[in-house]
């Protein structure tokens, strides 16, 4: 089983815990050799970025997000020696914090490259020919396609290739936020960004107001094996983006005749599986978390920590990982 | 209490939004042509001799579903309606009386070209810099198509990725 195998990959990179995963036939993705692996928001921001934010002490090393992107090229490699098989790598969006880097109006390819002048090694293994990922551009990042290095970032994919069930997004649509112009989110989110300077006397009063319960930094909560909604209303209290999420699911599959039953995102932070059944409708809204050290504070940040998303055989697992703690081996744990 | 906060919310967003709106430069309402066209790498990139034959019709449709990125192809859809909207398209591309230069700002191409071409384009690959007029390149939302011409007829079409999705 490929998740297995990711699972046990990812072991030797870091410590693993499976936050949240969902076991059903009606996600009709059954094909055991096809395995998706998403990774959610890094936000990452140049040296320079950071400081002028006002952020102090040494950048992140990202070291346990190198050791996760490296183990995964293994894998990746390992499961494509079988050419029948399918394994695709995502970059969920908010890869790049061009928001928080520079003011609106900022060539995207200069902004970019001064992240990725302070990410070398990093962005080595992310945007590796054996990898072969995707970039989705998120709302952080919505013009990243822009960069020459990411000429290929798209905004979704849909997947299998023939008679998708499985859409994949940043998931910043489904947010009333983001009705707002993008010239307009792009300066707020300057303007209010986690170190800031500039419009600090006002900066938490703002923010009070406009995000009483959105917080950057990620939550971490386990679910365990989930069971499904049986009522709209219950998912849509379990998720803040679910309704868009269904209405979105319910418009795709009748503008293209589709049967989508999977949306899987990052853009909360907050990772976590909601499933909705009800006869024959069914959709998993798989909001697959984040890795913030750039845009935590210092102390927040040294502890490493982050989650994958993966989806293959009818089943959806969601892995929290963090760094060894000392004397600890390679292990993992069902929360 | 919870509607007089959102209430407020809402003041001060339309306040902030309004300010910035005015203080701050507008981006153009449609994304400005560049000042040339990059041939992109062989992922970003398909060539076909034109008139396009049958085989490299459909090769050239699954690129365009894949979003324009052969790395992504037979794995993943993202333009999912590319087929209906491109295949007629590539259909007029195969018959060789619509292939004169003059033919594409004929109304049978105008729903996929509605902006006039750039003659600016770059191809490293190329020996020598082309001749003034040999090679220009129609934008749509998501694609660049690149036609080379000789004596009028058209002989070359590269299509590249230009933009993400928007379906």
């Amino acid at each position: 089983m490929l998740l297995d195998d990711l699972q046990s990959v990812l072991e030797t990179a870091g410590s693993v815990k499976i936050l949240s995963s969902l076991k059903n036939d009606k996600l009709q993705y059954p094909n055991e050799k096809d395995i998706r692996i998403m990774i959610p928001d890094l936000h990452l921001l140049s040296n320079r970025g950071r400081s002028a934010l006002g952020a102090t002490g040494p950048a992140p090393t990202h070291a346990l997000l190198l050791k996760v992107l490296q183990a995964v090229t293994q894998f990746r490699l390992s499961v494509k020696a079988d050419t029948d098989s399918v394994c695709a790598v995502y970059f969920m969006g908010d890869m790049l914090d061009l928001w928080r880097e520079a003011p609106s109006g900022t060539d995207t390819s200069v902004v970019a490259g001064a992240i990725i002048q302070d990410h070398l090694p990093l962005f080595a293994a992310a945007c590796s020919p054996d990898l072969k990922a995707r970039v989705i551009c998120g709302n952080h990042d919505f013009r990243l396609h822009e960069a020459s290095s990411f000429g290929a970032a798209d905004r979704r994919y849909y997947f299998p290739s023939v008679s998708p069930t499985s859409l994949c997004l940043h998931g910043d649509v489904f947010d009333w936020i983001e009705d707002f112009p993008d010239l307009f989110n792009e300066t707020i989110v300057y303007y209010t960004s986690p170190f800031l300077s500039l419009l600090d006397h006002m900066k938490n009063d703002i923010e009070k107001l406009m995000k009483p319960d959105r917080n950057d930094a990620p939550t971490f909560e386990p679910t365990g094996a989930i069971t499904p909604c049986t009522s709209l209303e219950d998912a849509a209290a379990l998720h803040p983006l679910w309704k868009r999420a269904w209405e979105t699911s319910k418009k795709t599959n009748a503008d293209f005749n589709l049967g989508l039953r999977s949306i899987i995102i990052g853009h909360t932070h907050s990772p976590r599986i909601v499933a909705y059944e009800d006869g024959p409708d069914f959709l998993a809204l798989i909001d697959t978390g984040a890795w913030l050290q750039d845009t935590l504070s210092n102390d927040a940040a040294s502890a490493e920590q982050g989650t994958i998303g993966a989806i293959c055989g009818n089943e959806v697992r969601l892995f929290h990982m963090e760094d060894f703690k000392s004397g600890d081996g390679p292990k993992s744990s069902t929360v | 209490m919870v509607l007089l906060k959102k209430s407020i919310r809402f003041a001060v967003i339309s306040v902030i939004f309004y300010t910035t709106s005015c203080c701050c430069p507008h981006p153009p309402a449609n994304q400005p042509l560049p000042c040339a066209v990059a041939v992109r790498e062989h992922q970003l990139r398909f060539d076909a001799g034109l008139p396009l034959q049958i085989k490299d019709m459909e090769s050239l449709v699954q690129f365009l579903v894949a979003g324009g990125d052969r790395n992504v192809m037979g794995e993943d859809a993202v333009l999912l309606g590319a087929d209906a909207h491109y295949r007629p398209l590539l259909q007029l591309l195969a018959q060789t009386e619509n292939l004169y230069v003059d033919s594409l700002s004929k109304s049978k191409f105008s729903k996929w070209f509605t902006q006039k071409p750039t003659f600016q384009v770059v191809d490293a690959r190329e020996e020598n810099v082309p001749v003034p007029g040999a090679v220009f390149a129609y934008p749509d939302a998501s694609f660049w198509w690149i036609f080379h011409q000789k004596e009028g007829k058209l002989i070359q079409l590269i299509v590249i990725k230009s933009n993400p999705s928007n379906n």
